[in-house]
């Protein structure tokens, strides 16, 4: 989830909008300490990198921790979407329409 | 509200900064900031706050957590050494969690913690107390500059005499300041009228260099002070300057009187001085280096320190060669003595192979009591550990490793043993200082010498952390082992569909169960009965009025002691006249029924010299240890002993060249099964080389038996009393060892009996004055009433009895905690064949016989083993002892059947739809 909220930023990618885009698309909030620990997660593992932005006004001259996807993190979205995919052939006779 | 005038709050923002990892800390802060200022603008300062708040201990948790389990990223240097510490995801080691799940255990198990907890907190105070105690023996610290550079020359065999001190100083190259000392009580009188006694230490003036203390007042002892005909002085303690002048300055130049002999005070030490031992005022060694003839003479404990840069190996190798050459020169004195060179404070010589494997024999001892007591804990937390079984088995197919469930499995059982073992260290430190001031008692010294340390060392500390160590292995890693090595996938299988219990013991179990029940039948009646022995012993002799019976050790001391034979026999007589004159002023006392004299005090007589039962030649002759007491005609009846066989001594028996001895009921009992002894002949062997101190008639003699005596009261034991032989005292100056002289020749000592009317005054705080009063040279030390004589001997017996009584309990209550955690997991077992049986129309009654017989079965056969093994040790005193095993057998079959009941009833509820499903 937030690989893919990560996706649907644009700009500075950093964990307050994480947080926003997740909550506003699936309308539940969200711990914000979770978004963070995954990041740290998603990070060791390749999935993503960081690299700490220009000082931003706004924050009194600070500088943000950006993150971006990295091709790994492509990789994965794209075969968990297959998956999940695979999963859901079929099962729309079952569930009926959810749009 | 402007955002940027409210802060977070502060402590919220701090308990971040420690929560948050390193490289996140920044960055985090910064954006909960931000969110944290439109929060403000939205919700409020109260709201904002609040929400901070939530987000600060959220972020808190989780990256605690993460830290904890190991997930945390690597990164940075110090991450490699925390992960280790953590163990990490791939099980390296033990982490913070498991010490924490390891308490959690101590609070969710509280029957184990105080069961097991308990048993290794004694198991380790004996262990711990016994080990620094025999440190103390071996190898104390002595309180000295460079201590341990001080060292004692002696003889293994005999004591050390002024010809060996002599030649020592002249010979030896790798030691210094060879200095020799001797200490006895004596009376001392001040010149403003103050009286008492002091320990006085009759030493080379080199000693004092030797110890490198400097004086508190005025000067110590110098080799003038050595010369024959110098002025007589004495170097007074801190302790005796207190007492006798009240701490004054002015005591330097006074003259005191040292058993009726002056002496001017030249000097005070610092408190806390009592070189050699425990000595309270030094006065110089006089002798004349020609009186010095091989073997003959007084005995010194000889001192000396090694010099600068020599080793005590190199010192010891000087020494040997020394002894060699001494033993050629001198084979009839020497030839069978070996000199050697120990550190100064060890009673026991750490170069005698006998003492170091005695030493190491009684660690082994406690080590093997703590490793029972371990692994019965072990028992225990087996069977939790098989209660966990499946979380166990879970753990293990989300991916933990067995080295790491074992791993949290042994920090658990660390955090146990790690608690008691400080606990037992506790215990063994308050105790140490009462039992050495106890021991030192009963040794008959007056004080623990000044080196005897109660804190435990560090090598003790070491040795308890290994025992430690030790302990936690056995009784976490064994039972984790096994639990983990049934857990298999079939077996998370069988778990998921309810399958109950997997581990299968049968056999097994059966023999545990036997053992233990075994153990504790056979060790329990044992214990309880020495524990009973020792708390009913002083009952026991209440019924003999120690209180009315007032003893005191009575000496004579003289500056120029005797040399010659001649001047010794004539030393001798004047004593034995002096003693008679005590006795009979004693005597004239109107509250005093009797007075008489014995060699010491049999209660307080530790020391058994071997004798050997002759008889009529019907029988092979006996040897056994024995005390013997040398008494005056009027001591036995005195003492309320009265005649069972045979006569009584009398006065012909007191001749000079008589050989009558009688004995008592338990010599009769102990050494000879029952036989009479009446007529037979009893001899002591000639023994090379013994300590002078052992009481004993002339060796080599035979003596006859005349008569068999109660045990008397004075001398009771209990049931367990003593065997003694009670020979004529005499106090005729013969030579020193046959007329029971303990000691020195040069002072004489004996201890003096009085029976007073009951209700009387005592007299002890008169009797200083009544002995000098007939002439100051007389010594009186330990003044008291037979109750306060035994007092020692008691608390030394009640001590014995409560450490006896604590292992007791201990095995009492873990064999009960053991046996029902087994009883009832057998039962948890069969849970679903009980249930299958109830389904299947098996009567309920017939069901839970069929279970109890089979548990029976297995105590009854336990109670076999242990009776087997208790009997023999029992049989002496069969009433109480069989009293004994019929409680503790009933205890134990008792906790054994209760603890089917739970898991039965559990197993008879069961709904057999249910187990039929789940079969």
């Amino acid at each position: 989830m937030v690989l893919l909220a990560m996706l649907h930023l644009s700009g500075d990618v950093y964990g307050v909008p994480i947080v926003e885009e997740i909550e506003r698309r699936t309308g539940r909030s969200v711990a914000r300490a979770a978004v963070y620990v995954t990041l740290r997660r998603l990070e060791s593992k390749g999935l993503i990198s960081s690299w700490m932005s220009e000082p931003t006004a706004e924050r009194g001259g600070k500088a943000r921790r950006c993150v971006r996807i990295e091709p790994d993190g492509l990789q994965l979205l794209r075969e968990s979407r297959r998956a999940m995919e695979q999963m859901w052939r079929g099962l729309d006779p079952v569930l009926g329409d959810v749009k | 509200v402007s955002p940027r005038s409210v802060h977070a709050p502060r402590l919220a923002q701090h308990i971040l900064k420690r929560s948050l990892p390193d490289d996140a800390r920044e960055h985090i802060l910064d954006e909960l900031d931000e969110v944290f200022a439109r929060q403000l603008g939205t919700m409020g300062v109260a709201r904002a706050r609040f929400w901070y708040w939530r987000e600060a201990v959220s972020f808190s948790a989780r990256f605690l957590r993460e830290r904890l389990t190991g997930a945390e990223p690597a990164a940075g240097p110090g991450r490699a050494a925390t992960r280790f510490l953590q163990g990490g995801g791939k099980g390296g080691g033990i982490s913070l969690l498991d010490v924490k799940l390891g308490f959690r255990m101590l609070v969710k198990y509280p029957v184990l913690t105080v069961v097991g907890g308990l048993a290794i907190t004694v198991a380790s105070a004996i262990g711990v107390g016994a080990a620094e105690f025999m440190r103390d023996m071996l190898a104390p610290r002595v309180p000295l500059e460079d201590g341990e550079r001080i060292v004692r020359l002696s003889n293994a065999g005999a004591d050390e005499k002024l010809h060996d001190f002599v030649l020592w100083r002249e010979q030896l190259e790798s030691v210094s300041d060879v200095s020799a000392g001797t200490g006895r009580e004596l009376g001392v009188v001040t010149s403003n009228g103050r009286t008492g006694t002091v320990r006085v230490s009759e030493i080379s003036a080199s000693a004092f260099r030797l110890t490198r203390v400097a004086p508190l007042l005025g000067r110590y002892l110098t080799e003038d002070d050595e010369r024959e005909g110098a002025e007589s002085v004495v170097v007074l303690g801190y302790q005796a300057w207190q007492d006798l002048f009240a701490g004054d300055p002015r005591a330097i130049g006074q003259v005191v009187q040292l058993a009726g002999s002056p002496a001017t005070v030249v000097g005070v030490m610092p408190e806390g001085y009592r070189f050699p031992s425990s000595h309270d005022a030094w006065i110089p060694l006089r002798f004349n280096p020609l009186d010095a003839a091989p073997g003959a003479g007084r005995s010194l404990a000889v001192v000396a320190r090694l010099a600068d840069g020599v080793s005590l190996e190199e010192a010891r190798a000087e020494m040997e060669a020394v002894g060699r050459r001494t033993a050629a020169d001198f084979p009839e004195t020497h030839g069978q003595l070996r000199a050697q060179i120990d550190h100064f404070g060890a009673l026991m010589g750490s170069g005698d192979l006998m003492v170091v494997m005695a030493f190491y024999g009684v660690r082994v001892l406690f080590v093997i009591l703590l490793l029972v007591a371990c692994a019965n804990v072990a028992t225990l937390v087996f069977a939790r550990t098989v209660t966990r079984e499946a979380e166990i088995a879970l753990r293990m197919s989300l991916g933990a490793t067995r080295k790491r469930i074992v791993l949290q499995l042994f920090a658990e059982a660390l955090v146990l043993v790690t608690g008691a073992t400080l606990l037992g260290m506790l215990v063994a430190r308050s105790a140490l200082g009462r039992i050495a001031n106890l021991f030192w008692t009963v040794q008959q010294e007056a004080a623990a010498p000044f080196w005897w340390d109660d804190s435990l060392s560090m090598p003790t500390l070491l040795y308890a952390g290994v025992l430690a160590l030790v302990g936690a292995v056995m009784v976490g890693v064994v039972p984790a082992l096994k639990a983990t090595r049934s857990v298999s996938q079939p077996r998370l299988n069988e778990l998921s569909t309810g399958g109950g219990w997997g581990l299968r013991f049968g056999g097994m179990w059966t023999a545990v169960i036997v053992f233990q029940v075994g153990l504790s039948v056979a060790f329990l009646p044992i214990a309880v009965q020495q524990g009973e022995m020792a708390f009913q012993r002083p009952l026991e002799r209440s019924s003999f009025p120690a209180s009315e019976y007032v003893t005191a050790q009575l000496g004579r001391d003289v500056m120029v002691p005797p040399r010659t034979e001649a001047e010794r026999v004539e030393f001798l007589e004047v004593s034995r006249q002096l003693f008679e004159e005590v006795k009979r002023r004693i005597q004239a006392d109107p509250t005093v029924l009797e007075v008489a004299f014995a060699s010491g005090l049999s209660a307080m007589n530790h020391v058994l010299a071997p004798v050997e039962f002759v008889g009529d030649g019907s029988a092979p002759p006996v040897s056994a240890g024995v005390r013997t007491l040398l008494v005056e005609p009027a001591y036995l009846e005195m003492m309320g002993a009265s005649l069972v066989a045979g006569r009584a001594l009398q006065p012909a028996d007191f001749a000079e060249g008589s050989r009558a001895v009688v004995v008592n009921e338990a010599f009769v009992e102990r050494v000879l099964a029952g036989r009479n002894p009446v007529g037979g002949q009893l001899r002591y062997p000639e023994r090379e080389g013994e300590a002078s101190n052992v009481i004993v008639p002339a060796p080599g003699q035979s003596y006859e038996i005349v008569g068999v005596v109660t045990n008397p009261g004075a001398d009771a034991f209990g049931p367990g009393a003593h065997a003694v032989v009670y020979a004529p005292l005499s106090l005729a100056p013969v030579a020193p060892r046959a007329v029971g002289l303990v000691g020195m020749p040069q002072a004489p000592a004996t201890q003096i009996f009085v029976h007073q009317r009951p209700g009387a005054e005592p007299l002890a705080a008169r009797f200083y004055e009544i002995v000098i009063a007939v002439d100051p040279s007389l010594r009186v030390s330990e003044v008291g009433t037979l109750a306060d004589a035994w007092l020692p001997v008691h608390r030394y017996e009640r001590l014995y009895g409560w450490i006896f009584m604590a292992v007791a309990g201990i095995v009492l209550m873990l064999s009960v905690a053991g046996i029902y955690a087994l009883m009832s997991f057998t039962v948890s077992q069969r849970t679903r064949e009980i249930a299958i049986r109830t389904a299947v129309g098996g009567e309920p009654e017939r069901i839970v016989a069929g279970i109890l017989r089979r548990a029976l079965l297995q105590l009854s056969l336990g109670a076999l083993v242990g009776l087997v093994i208790a009997f023999p040790v029992l049989r002496d005193s069969l009433a109480g002892g069989v009293r004994n095993l019929v409680i503790v057998v009933v205890l134990l079959v008792g906790a054994g059947l209760a603890s089917c009941a739970v898991p039965i009833r559990r197993a008879l509820r069961i709904q057999p739809s249910h187990a039929m499903k789940t079969g």
